[in-house]
């Protein structure tokens, strides 16, 4: 397959798939958009750079020292019931550390594929998030 | 292909996150344009070794076949002189063995140079097949440099929009709230249930049940004097003449002021 150059999408191409399908979707930055379930308020953001989209959901914000090898352990194991994303952590400044969840697709030129692609990376964090809750549920104040 | 592992090899570095002093910052903006053109490069030359290695068939094949041909003569003059023989013809035979001679020179005079032309042709062949290999897997290589590139460069801005986050600003709080919320909908519609259960003023409603049959019996009385009055018309009267100043809805009390 040689290397052509495709039709990259465009954050508006998936903006408005998002708002199609009853997201609140908002352009945060030139290439961010912030993706709002409306009715949990649950929201997270997708970056696209290039053909990859990242998607983070910020579950919460700790202080450093929560994390613990207890946790990191919870967070790592392979039967902790997160499959469709994974755990990152970001330094959120101020001695504390966003916890969020991670997923990504590499899109082609936005066909069904992609839109499906798409929409299922949104829909696993928001199912991972709920399962996140309950396994983080001793960070919880 | 020294350097296609030294282009991918710095690459493979930047997309790692690792700062690289050896790449420069242009190259580092035009990383994609750069991964691309390092493959269109390869595609070049895969092109030319592919016209040296049609060139080399041809020389190839065209010697081989004037080999073959001189080969074809020998055989040709031996069996001439074999029937030369046969029939008694010394002469003629000898003829015959001196071409067949020529021929054998021709044919051992370019031995050589058809076996290089095969080792050669063979050679390009070879190489077209490992290019053709090698580009393959830079194009995949690339790829996936380009892709984990934007990976790490999506990442980035992630963390740096993470940097200013607030405590709140997050989803284990979107769900507290929101089952929060759900809490309090809940209790309001328990409570409704409760006064509406508890509330109730036996008298009050007792009150209400006389005001609806009151209002059918003045409905049935409204009705047998409607009855009445149809069985009994009233007389008719002359229009009243109305003065100045008079008017059909003054004297019917209307008007819509204070409405």
């Amino acid at each position: 397959m040689p290397m052509t150059a495709i039709h990259t999408p465009t954050l508006g191409q998936i903006h408005a798939l998002l708002a199609e399908r009853g997201f609140d979707v908002s352009e945060s930055g030139p290439d961010t958009l912030k993706i709002t379930e409306v009715h949990s308020g649950v929201s997270l953001q997708a970056v696209l750079q290039g053909e990859i989209l990242f998607f983070s959901l910020t579950c919460t914000v700790v202080a450093e020292e929560a994390i613990t090898p207890g946790l990191l352990a919870q967070m790592l194991a392979a039967d902790n019931g997160i499959h469709t994303s994974h755990f990152q952590l970001y330094d959120a400044g101020e001695g504390k550390v966003a916890i969020t969840l991670a997923n990504f697709c590499k899109l082609q030129e936005m066909g069904p594929d992609d839109e499906d692609d798409i929409l299922s990376c949104v829909h696993f964090l928001l199912v991972d998030v709920m399962t996140a809750r309950h396994l983080l549920g001793s960070l919880e104040s | 292909m020294p350097f296609l592992s030294d282009i991918f090899g710095r690459m493979g570095r930047v997309a790692r996150g690792s700062a690289n002093q050896g790449v420069d910052a242009l190259e580092d903006a035009h990383f994609e344009s750069t991964v691309r053109q390092t493959v269109a490069d390869m595609r070049t030359e895969l092109n030319k070794v592919i016209n040296a290695s049609a060139m080399a068939m041809s020389n190839y094949n065209r010697l081989d076949a004037e080999y073959q041909k001189y080969l074809r003569q020998s055989q040709e003059w031996k069996d001439r002189a074999s029937l030369a023989l046969d029939a008694g013809k010394e002469d003629l035979a000898r003829q015959a063995l001196a071409r067949k001679s020529e021929c054998d020179q021709q044919s051992a005079s370019m031995q050589q140079g058809v076996e290089a032309a095969h080792a050669t042709s063979e050679k390009l062949k070879a190489q077209v097949t490992e290019l053709k290999r090698k580009i393959d897997e830079g194009e995949r290589t690339a790829t996936t440099l380009v892709a984990r590139k934007n990976a790490a460069e999506a990442q980035r801005k992630v963390a740096e929009a993470m940097s200013g986050v607030g405590s709140a600003d997050n989803a284990f709080s979107a769900l507290k709230r929101f089952e929060d919320t759900v809490s309090k909908e809940e209790a309001t519609a328990q409570a409704y249930d409760q006064i509406a259960a508890t509330g109730k003023d036996e008298n009050l409603e007792a009150q209400f049940a006389a005001l609806g049959s009151h209002s059918v019996d003045s409905e049935l009385a409204a009705l047998k004097a409607e009855r009445l009055q149809k069985a009994n018309p009233a007389p008719t009267f002359p229009p009243k003449s109305l003065g100045p100043g008079e008017s059909i809805a003054t004297e019917a009390g209307g008007g819509k002021a204070g409405a």
